[in-house]
């Protein structure tokens, strides 16, 4: 009998110690994920990434990585940088031959400026430079100074040529990408991410987000009211890009009126249908791109044209603060203030 | 000793090892780590992310407050610095300065940490520099009593949002604050830091 008991006894502790190793090694060899979060400034932006990965090291390597991409995109995009063929273009008396995937990329823009009936159009530069955003106190231009660089307004006067050569109708002519090269930036950069085994994450260039997950979780993403303290919607996002072109970005006040950088192409002022326009889409690119085209249509023609368009969805607050959002947009939305 | 206690302790230390896996991580102590008040949340967070462009990685915070005054508070190796004193930065005397004599009242609270992981379930209680409490953010806790340099300061804890019940400072902004349920609640004349983890509701802010 005590024989028994002693036996049962050491089976009891035998089988404690057993577990409890088991549970040790399981818990030292599987590798559970965590997410990390870096912050990283390019872009004259805050880039954050928020990756997914089991180590800090391999989450580490693999933003370091996009980081990279996206500086060297900054460079070449950048069209205040004299090196980039950006700013060759736009100093170019008549034509320029661009390295191919700038070529390509403004083939891309053309696409957009069609799509947007040319509200989304980067060739307002001689616009845009007349409201000196980066002066210390600006002032806006006058109607005469406005009418002065119309002419030399609009993508129409570029002219894609063989051998990757780009040619514009007058000297003046140049581009601003402006939001829109953050847009691929971010793209490229969580192309690099995938390509380092990066299973799920975030990468948001101060607003330029786009989100990946190969399960079936959400990303959660606030978008900011453009007048209001506190969020305008938050979004669930699996596999999609977001982008917001808002008044409140970039802007100044001159005589209680607000001159923001969203300049509509056909006055040459700022954009005074929208506060601000956010575009749901599978590119971060195109989000950016038809971002800154439903700013400009405003609330009728702008939602009207996004319902026309497969795959895209958005929310626009209008200048008045309605709220207005495409017909499929429930899909997206955990809370959306009205 | 018995073999049946040394299989008990044996099992004790198993389970104490696969215990030990859980404990968090603390803070990386390198990099300063800023909190400021401003009106211009955006200029100003540029500004100061340039001039920390040697230090990679910052969890940045930001929040709408109840206006009051701007201002700066700088942490080296997790301790407050007087803006002023010897050894400070040059551009953090200048920042600093340039934010009090702003006119306007600041909007926003900016804190910027440099860490990478995100603790999603833990809220950091500092006092002076040094960790106090590290709470599980699903608990609730009607008080929280945190030994300061002025005194007590009472805490409480409610469906994942903080607030301070009782401040011992003077002006009590930490008070005024109010419940809090992403971000920093901060006690400046106390040097009371509370850390809350990332936003549970969102992962991502834009616009």
């Amino acid at each position: 009998m005590k024989k028994n008991r002693l036996l049962r006894t050491h089976a009891y502790h035998t089988a404690i110690l057993i577990g409890s190793v088991v549970f040790f090694l399981f818990l030292g060899c599987q590798k559970s994920s965590h997410t990390y979060r870096f912050t990283r400034f390019s872009m004259d932006t805050v880039i954050e990434y928020t990756v997914v990965s089991s180590d800090q090291q391999t989450a580490l390597k693999a933003v370091n990585a996009a980081h990279q991409t996206i500086v060297t995109l900054d460079s070449l995009y950048w069209e205040e940088n004299p090196t980039s063929p950006i700013f060759q273009l736009n100093h170019a008396t008549n034509s320029v031959v661009l390295p191919d995937s700038v070529y390509q990329f403004l083939r891309r823009i053309q696409t957009y400026w069609k799509l947007t009936h040319g509200l989304f159009d980067p060739s307002v530069k001689p616009f845009l430079d007349l409201y000196g955003f980066e002066q210390d106190s600006p002032t806006p231009p006058t109607p005469e100074k406005i009418a002065s660089v119309r002419p030399y307004v609009g993508f129409q006067h570029f002219h894609f040529q063989p051998g990757n050569r780009m040619a514009k109708e007058a000297p003046q002519n140049a581009i601003a990408l402006g939001g829109v090269a953050k847009g691929y930036a971010v793209d490229r950069a969580v192309a690099v991410l995938q390509q380092m085994g990066i299973q799920a994450g975030i990468v948001n260039a101060g607003g330029d987000l786009r989100c990946w997950r190969a399960d079936d979780n959400y990303w959660q993403v606030g978008i900011r009211h453009p007048r209001k303290q506190g969020l305008l919607a938050v979004l669930k996002l699996q596999n999609a890009a977001v982008a917001t072109s808002g008044d409140y970005q970039r802007y100044y006040f001159y005589q209680n009126v607000r001159y923001h950088h969203l300049i509509d192409p056909r006055t040459g002022e700022p954009g005074r249908l929208s506060q601000s326009a956010t575009v749901i889409a599978p590119t971060c690119e195109t989000a950016d791109a038809f971002a800154t085209g439903l700013f400009i249509m405003g609330p009728r023609a702008g939602i009207a044209w996004l319902d026309s368009l497969n795959g895209i969805d958005g929310i626009l607050v209008d200048s008045s603060g309605n709220v207005h959002t495409s017909r499929y947009i429930d899909r997206y939305i955990v809370e959306l203030v009205k | 000793m018995k073999r049946r206690d040394v299989l008990k302790l044996l099992s004790l230390g198993a389970a104490g090892l696969s215990g030990g896996f859980f404990t968090i991580q603390l803070f990386n102590k390198e990099a300063p780590a800023i909190v400021f008040l401003t009106d211009q949340p955006t200029t100003d967070l540029f500004y100061v992310l340039k001039q920390l462009k040697q230090y990679s990685d910052y969890r940045i915070s930001e929040q709408p407050i109840s206006p009051v005054p701007q201002d700066a508070t700088l942490f080296l190796h997790g301790k407050l610095t007087d803006p002023f004193a010897d050894g400070t930065p040059h551009w953090f005397k200048t920042f600093t300065h340039q934010l009090r004599s702003r006119k306007r009242p600041a909007t926003a609270l900016i804190a910027l940490e440099p860490e990478t992981d995100i603790r999603k379930e833990s809220i950091i209680i500092k006092s002076n520099g040094q960790i106090v409490d590290v709470l599980d953010v699903s608990r609730n806790y009607a008080d929280i009593i945190v030994p300061v340099q002025m005194g007590k300061t009472h805490l409480s804890l409610q469906d994942g949002t903080i607030s301070v019940t009782h401040a011992s400072c003077k002006h009590k902004l930490c008070q005024k604050q109010g419940a809090i349920s992403e971000g920093h609640l901060i006690c400046a004349p106390n040097r009371l830091v509370v850390s809350l983890p990332r936003p549970s509701k969102f992962d991502a802010l834009i616009g």
